[in-house]
């Protein structure tokens, strides 16, 4: 099923009695194609959650229009809006067993017994958690909780699938495990699915889209190998890979920039208008360590497997860089360093805006 | 080996003689009823009945109707109890899951209630319920007393700790509020569910000043006021009085025997709050 | 396109609808019904009840409102009276069973074995009928054969007419008085001392404290605010004293009136002597002591934060 949001927006009344207005989301457009998986990323605060829950139906809009393919669900309640959703938390109903929490659904729908534990089943051999029907919750591990909340918001075979922030009550290793399941199972069952995440990584390893958003404002929707690829703004370059971007903050002159706190001038062959203050930003990997004619100075080095993350500085920037291992550079040896045009962007540094 | 300390038995024998104290005049009911009138009233006292009998039950039984009461006291206990968890069960739910203007002003005003000593009411209840043609009736030992906001307040406090999300949960289940309540919210507190429950078992059986007021003929008597009545038809003939409280008392100590737990939890939960 | 105006919520954008508002309506309705007619009513009626003058039970004519009922009743010795043995029944067994359910409390929270046995024992006059309980203290109070008599003979005291004696009066219905408050009494301190976390008592015998000092410097003060709150609640019980007497004095308000407490005067105004004005001015009276300590109690509870 096709989402399409319309100038969606939320307004919550502040807390304090002021009376002032907190804008959640702001006038957010955007379509979700059918058979998807879309992240909804930003940090916290910036109106994710909340656009989660107006997509459920948890949450009235304060304006703007919400379609699932052509149809006006803005004013639809959530059990009539055909969508299942998981909680961060799970929300399973401690009391129920794993094969009730499943049914539960289907139950509401006065499914017959018979038909609603056979698809029960059916949907806990995708999730892979046959074993444990008979348990209840609290005899589970997160990750086996997680999998339950996930069949039984799939059981009934919703149009759209919601996650919140599902992977972040996990611990490290298995919140990869469970990622990969999650896009094993959402390819298996063909759902749409938006799904919360404040971790770009999460994000970028699974998602076909992500929607970067910003204090409720959208900063960029895109497939996600062009959101690294070809970030909108400084914020999207910023907060989109890790390590993050270098930025190197200066003046645009003669083609170039020169960066603060030093004399050189960086060439660079994106166009800007001359005296902009401007922020180059590189990739880490956009780092070359041969070849280059800007001079640094290495603070120090960490081996990251394969090859070194190499910590210099320009000016009084700091960068980070991958080298070969061989590279024999060491702590306040004095470099050559150029950066690829791939994974280089120029912006604003006012604005943010890219040139 | 630990070492046995003084103290500590000490202790053990002090808590075992206060603990007898406190049960001793229930142990006193139970060995008088079994003594005849003239054991009963000899000194010194015997301490336990030289020839046990259940005449004096049978007699109780005999004299006053108290298979009658025992029935009205359990009918009117049960529905009582049944209605007003109903009520109390949705009234919670009302002030801690829905939602609509002046909520909590409606909930503080309530509380407020609470401070009304009961006396004070029946004056005009008493006049109500003969309006209502329901004089001498179970009805009216049942009806004036199945809206607790005490029960309503320990309640919605608890409703209050179940997450939001898992009401959200079952909404896009598809799950209407009704549903919510009676397949995931009730079933989750019923820890709190059967406390309340017994506490208010417990206070519809021993009730006693109202049935005065409100009933008229022996047909409708409860236990307590049938006890009370039986004064007149035993005289001052303590082994029988003393059959007719064991009657009244023993069905509670049983059901104190077993459910000790949640009588005791919910007494110390709602003691200082009510 | 006409945009239609919707009330909304001001803190979300939750829409006030007809059917919103219908399903709270209709999920407390047998609830409120029961809580308007048998309460709120009953209690607005009470309180115009107490002002009006001259109100005539069988006609419910009256002559105006004013305060006659509060004069009359205030005039009259009998209520004075109630007032004031009232007044010393709370004294005297507020603080005495708050005492010994002290040592009780601390005693039971302090073994491990036999708690259920001890608990049994120590809470089950809590749970049985008024009633019955003043009728087997009728039999252990009886002159000639009760037991409280016989084990006066141990220590060569006189029998004495318990029920019947002006003089002993009070002291009879304090003796049951503080038996019936030490169950609530016990089981509210022993739940207060359960909540005091252990590791006060271990680093107060790191310090080398002894177990008084213990019980002085660390149990007593962390335990205050739940001492003062159960006196509190106590104090309001107390002054509600009524059935148990009623049976224990066979429906009579003890030898020359002395066991007239508050409630009593509401009964016997209103059930014997049909004067309602005088029933409602009193109840109103017990209305306002009770609102009196329930202030103090949300005071208290308030300030020491006790529930969190």
């Amino acid at each position: 099923m096709k989402v399409t949001i319309k100038d969606l927006t939320k307004r919550f009344a502040s807390r304090d009695k002021t009376g002032e207005t907190v804008t959640a989301v702001d006038t957010l457009s955007a379509e979700f194609e059918s058979g998807k998986l879309i992240a909804l990323l930003g940090p916290s605060g910036c109106g994710k959650s909340t656009m989660l829950n107006m997509l459920s139906g948890i949450l009235p809009v304060t304006s703007g229009k919400i379609y699932f393919d052509d149809k006006d669900v803005t004013e639809l309640s959530p059990d009539k809006r055909e969508v299942g959703l998981v909680f961060q938390n799970y929300a399973l109903y401690p009391h129920m067993t794993v094969l009730e929490n499943i049914c539960f659904p289907l139950k509401i729908k006065k499914v017959r017994k018979e038909e609603r534990i056979a698809k029960a089943v059916e949907i806990a051999k995708m999730v892979h958690i046959e074993d444990y029907l008979k348990r209840l919750p609290k005899e589970l591990s997160g990750g086996q909780q997680q999998r339950v909340a996930i069949a039984r918001a799939l059981v009934k075979q919703p149009k759209l699938l919601l996650l919140d922030e599902p992977l972040s009550n996990l611990d490290a290793k298995l919140r990869i495990e469970m990622r990969e399941e999650i896009r094993r199972i959402q390819r298996e069952s063909g759902v749409t699915t938006v799904f919360v995440t404040h971790d770009q990584e999460e994000a970028t390893s699974i998602s076909d889209y992500i929607l970067l958003m910003k204090l409720g404002v959208m900063q960029q929707f895109s497939a996600t190998r062009d959101i690294y690829n070809n970030p909108a703004n400084l914020f999207v370059a910023d907060f989109i890979g890790n390590p993050t971007i270098n930025q190197i903050h200066g003046v645009y002159v003669n083609g170039g920039i020169k960066p603060d706190g030093s004399d050189e001038i960086i060439p660079c062959s994106i166009k800007a208008n001359e005296n902009d203050r401007v922020v180059l930003a590189v990739r880490p990997e956009s780092v070359l360590f041969e070849g280059g004619q800007t001079t640094g100075t290495v603070n120090d080095m960490y081996s990251s497997g394969k090859d070194w993350l190499v910590n210099f500085n320009i000016g009084d920037t700091e960068l980070r860089g991958y080298c070969d291992a061989d590279y024999n550079v060491q702590e306040g040896s004095v470099i050559k360093v150029g950066f690829r045009d791939k994974g280089q962007f120029l912006f604003n540094e006012e604005t943010g805006e890219r040139y | 080996m630990k070492k046995i300390n003084l103290g500590t038995i000490v202790l053990y024998i002090l808590l075992a003689v206060g603990g007898l104290i406190m049960i001793f005049p229930f142990i006193w009911m139970l060995i008088s009823s079994m003594k005849t009138w003239a054991e009963c009233g000899s000194m010194p006292p015997t301490w336990w009945p030289k020839d046990p009998t259940l005449e004096n039950y049978v007699y109780a039984f005999k004299t006053a109707p108290f298979l009658k009461y025992f029935r009205n006291s359990l009918i009117v206990t049960v529905l009582c109890t049944g209605i007003t968890m109903f009520n109390t069960i949705l009234c919670a739910f009302t002030f801690s899951r829905l939602r609509f203007p002046g909520r909590d002003i409606i909930f503080s005003i309530m509380v407020s209630l609470m401070m009304i000593p009961y006396e004070m009411l029946i004056i005009t209840n008493y006049t109500t319920i003969v309006k209502m043609g329901l004089y001498d009736t179970l009805a009216a030992l049942i009806i004036p007393f199945t809206s607790s906001i005490f029960y309503t307040y320990i309640l919605r406090n608890f409703f209050l700790s179940i997450p939001d999300s898992l009401y959200y949960s079952a909404r896009i289940d598809g799950a209407s509020n009704w549903q919510y309540l009676w397949n995931v919210m009730v079933p989750i507190a019923k820890p709190s569910l059967v406390t309340i429950g017994l506490l208010n078992a417990l206070t519809c059986w021993n009730s006693f000043m109202w049935s005065i007021l409100v009933v008229g003929s022996v047909n409708n008597r409860t236990l307590p006021f049938g006890l009370f009545a039986f004064t007149d038809q035993a005289g001052i003939r303590f082994e029988r009085l003393m059959a007719g409280s064991s009657i009244v008392v023993i069905p509670v100590i049983i059901l104190f025997l077993f459910c000790r737990k949640q009588i005791v939890t919910g007494v110390s939960k709602g003691g200082l709050k009510g | 396109m006409a945009e239609k105006k919707v009330r909304k919520y001001k803190d979300s954008d939750e829409k006030i609808t007809a059917k919103s508002l219908i399903t709270p309506f209709l999920f407390s309705f047998p609830f409120m019904v029961g809580l308007l007619i048998f309460t709120v009513y009953p209690f607005i009626r009470a309180v115009l009840l107490s002002f009006m003058e001259d109100y005539r039970f069988l006609s419910g004519k009256f002559s105006g409102y004013g305060l006659g009922n509060y004069t009359a009743i205030f005039n009259d010795p009998n209520f004075i009276n109630a007032l004031k043995s009232t007044t010393k029944y709370v004294l005297i067994v507020v603080p005495t069973s708050l005492a010994i359910s002290l040592l009780v409390a601390v005693g039971l929270n302090s073994v491990k074995k036999l708690q259920g046995l001890f608990q049994t024992a120590y809470f089950l006059p809590m749970v049985t009928s008024a009633t019955a309980v003043g009728m087997i203290f009728r039999w252990l109070y009886d002159f000639d054969y009760g037991l409280f008599n016989y084990f006066l003979g141990f220590f060569g005291v006189d029998k004495i007419h318990w029920l019947a004696d002006v003089k002993y009066t009070m002291a009879s219905i304090c003796i049951y008085g503080i038996w019936s408050m030490l169950p609530f009494t016990i089981i509210l301190l022993l739940a207060g001392l359960q909540n005091i976390d252990p590791i006060y008592y271990t680093a107060a015998k790191a310090d080398g404290a002894k177990a008084k000092d213990i019980f002085f410097n660390i149990t007593i003060p962390l335990l205050a605010p739940t001492i003062v709150l159960t006196s509190i609640v106590n104090v309001m019980s107390a002054f509600k004293v009524y059935d148990s007497l009623f049976v224990l004095y066979g429906a009579k308000p003890g030898p020359a009136f002395n066991l007239y407490t508050v409630i009593y005067y509401l009964y016997d105004q209103f059930w014997n002597k049909n004067k309602l004005g005088y029933a409602a001015a009193s109840a109103m009276v017990l209305f306002a002591i009770i609102a009196l300590f329930t202030l103090l109690q949300n005071l208290v509870t308030r300030k020491t934060n006790y529930y969190n």
